[in-house]
């Protein structure tokens, strides 16, 4: 299952990147993306210039090769079957391009969400007007999807426990049945949540800390990825 | 199902991001307009639990294993409305932390598991039980057709980008996917017979309910109009080829040679596959026509309600 302590491991470390305003470095890496995967096209060596910005995005929040490498590893499996269907059908260059493509937009969001700490993330999406109604679902759905998924590893312990196999038929619906109690035990916990908060003082808003202001160092941040894109792209064509 | 960056051509993915979005928000505010405090804590535990689902896998056969999408089953839980806030929220989590799904191909990924695979899901679930009554064959009906529904958009993007020819794609995606889709309407079904038994109040589709007048005639009516669309689809759809050349004649994908679909053609199998295909292809095509004459009918006795 889920370890909790995967994703925000990396948010403290003393780095460059990490001290970066959550909504600037949101915006950048979208628009990195963008960029990214308009102007490569089919030439697999096109993709240089923005895999070095990568480069350079690590070694400024000083994350590891093997750390990216391995947080890039559930990402594979899809990439290289679509790639390979692709090598059949057109050929080389385009299905190693479309892989790199996707490996490098993989990576970037890796930095963005390793280097910033969850609740920064969401403020971040809030600041780019996502709507709150979505941006507090993902904060109640970050906290509870571990204890969810644990909570399912118990009932199919459980399930395995008891010789679970037998006909297609039957196991779907015996899936089923145990999905019917997550759901419960889910729904149950559920209110248990709104009575402690309500307990605490809630009443439909979710009280956060503001974020700072957008500092020096994000705006000379903002210029100087804007400048490389457009180098980069202008180069590229 | 989830596309990651780069396989998707900015003409598929920037429309797909336009609908999705304003989906999204209209929706949102529909939702919180009439949301009390309680709801919120709820529908994102709601989520976690869908979340769950999404990782569970059961066998399909033939040693392969599909997993469940839940969008029927979230919005006979939650509500459309409801079913489409924790889908696409889920979406954004799996593509930021979990690196399943792009950035750019968000809109797309919602597009097609989140409108098409809840929204519309939950739609043929009216359509079908407005028609027969039977809130068991209405489930299975609507969550099969939402994965196979939502395994046709996203072949159809991933053509319309040149990635995979439609030929290939189509018949592929949607035969694996009505497998899949058997496995996911079985499940949903008894998921929420569970529910129901134990704690009917939580939950919006009632799924024991037997009360209501079994409307003998339009069985009949669904039956024959199945099997006609099945009989006659392989002769009148041409549905792929259509499509295909749509997006010739836009220039998407006239550039490429097909030579995995020759490939395919020495073994035979996309034949088969394509009669196949075409069949499901009727089959959906009479469910959204069943999904589209329930809502014209509201629709006409609202306004009529109105006057």
């Amino acid at each position: 299952m889920i370890d909790p302590s995967y994703i925000d491991r990396y948010s403290n470390i003393d780095a460059i990147y990490q001290k970066l305003d959550a909504r600037v470095k949101l915006l950048i890496t979208i628009i990195f993306i963008i960029v990214m995967t308009v102007f490569v096209g089919d030439n697999p060596l096109r993709i240089i210039p923005f895999f070095i910005f990568i480069v350079i995005l690590s070694a400024m929040s000083k994350l590891s090769p093997k750390v990216l490498f391995r947080r890039s590893l559930p990402a594979f499996p899809f990439l290289f079957f679509a790639s390979l269907t692709l090598w059949f059908s057109k050929g080389n260059h385009p299905a190693i391009s479309v892989f790199l493509k996707g490996l490098v937009s993989v990576l970037s969001v890796i930095i963005l969400v390793s280097t910033t700490n969850f609740s920064n993330l969401l403020r971040g999406l809030e600041g780019l007007k996502t709507p709150s109604l979505i941006v507090s679902m993902l904060s109640f759905v970050y906290r509870y999807v571990f204890i969810i998924t644990d909570e399912y590893s118990h009932i199919k312990i459980a399930r395995e426990s008891r010789n679970f196999g037998g006909s297609k038929r039957w196991q779907w619906k015996t899936i089923g049945y145990s999905m019917g109690s997550l759901f419960l035990h889910s729904y149950e916990r559920g209110n248990w949540v709104y009575s402690a908060m309500a307990a605490r003082g809630y009443n439909g808003n979710i009280r956060v800390q503001k974020l700072q202001q957008i500092g020096i160092g994000d705006v000379i941040f903002v210029v100087i990825s804007i400048t490389y894109l457009i180098i980069a792209v202008w180069i590229l064509s | 199902m989830h596309i990651p960056d780069g396989f998707l051509e900015p003409e598929v993915w920037i429309p797909l991001t336009a609908i999705s979005g304003m989906s999204l928000v209209s929706v949102s505010r529909k939702i919180s307009d009439g949301m009390d405090e309680e709801a919120i804590p709820l529908m994102g535990v709601m989520a976690a639990f869908v979340f769950a689902v999404q990782m569970i896998n059961f066998p399909v056969g033939g040693g392969t294993s599909g997993h469940l999408m839940g969008g029927v089953l979230i919005a006979a839980i939650v509500g459309p409305y409801g079913g489409l806030i924790i889908m696409s929220t889920i979406l954004i989590l799996q593509a930021l932390l979990f690196q399943d799904g792009g950035i750019t191909t968000l809109g797309a990924n919602i597009f097609n598991m989140g409108i098409v695979g809840t929204l519309f899901g939950y739609l043929i679930f009216k359509g079908i039980n407005w028609l027969t009554g039977n809130v068991r064959f209405s489930v299975f009906a609507a969550s099969w057709f939402s994965v196979a529904a939502a395994s046709a958009v996203t072949a159809i993007e991933l053509s319309l980008s040149g990635i995979i020819p439609m030929k290939v794609s189509l018949p592929a995606m949607i035969g694996v996917h009505s497998i899949i889709g058997i496995g996911e309407g079985i499940i949903t079904i008894s998921a929420l017979e569970l529910v129901s038994k134990v704690k009917k109040e939580t939950i919006l589709v009632d799924i024991t309910d037997e009360n209501r007048i079994r409307k003998k005639s339009s069985w009949i009516w669904l039956a024959v109009s199945i099997a006609i669309a099945a009989i006659l689809s392989p002769f009148a759809s041409k549905l792929p080829d259509g499509l295909e050349r749509v997006a010739e004649t836009f220039g998407f994908i006239g550039r490429k040679k097909l030579t995995l679909y020759s490939l395919f053609r020495d073994y035979q199998i996309s034949d088969i596959y394509g009669k196949v295909s075409t069949v499901i292809a009727g089959v959906m095509g009479v469910l959204i026509a069943f999904a589209l004459s329930y809502t014209v009918i509201k629709v006409l006795k609202g306004m009529r309600s109105k006057r």
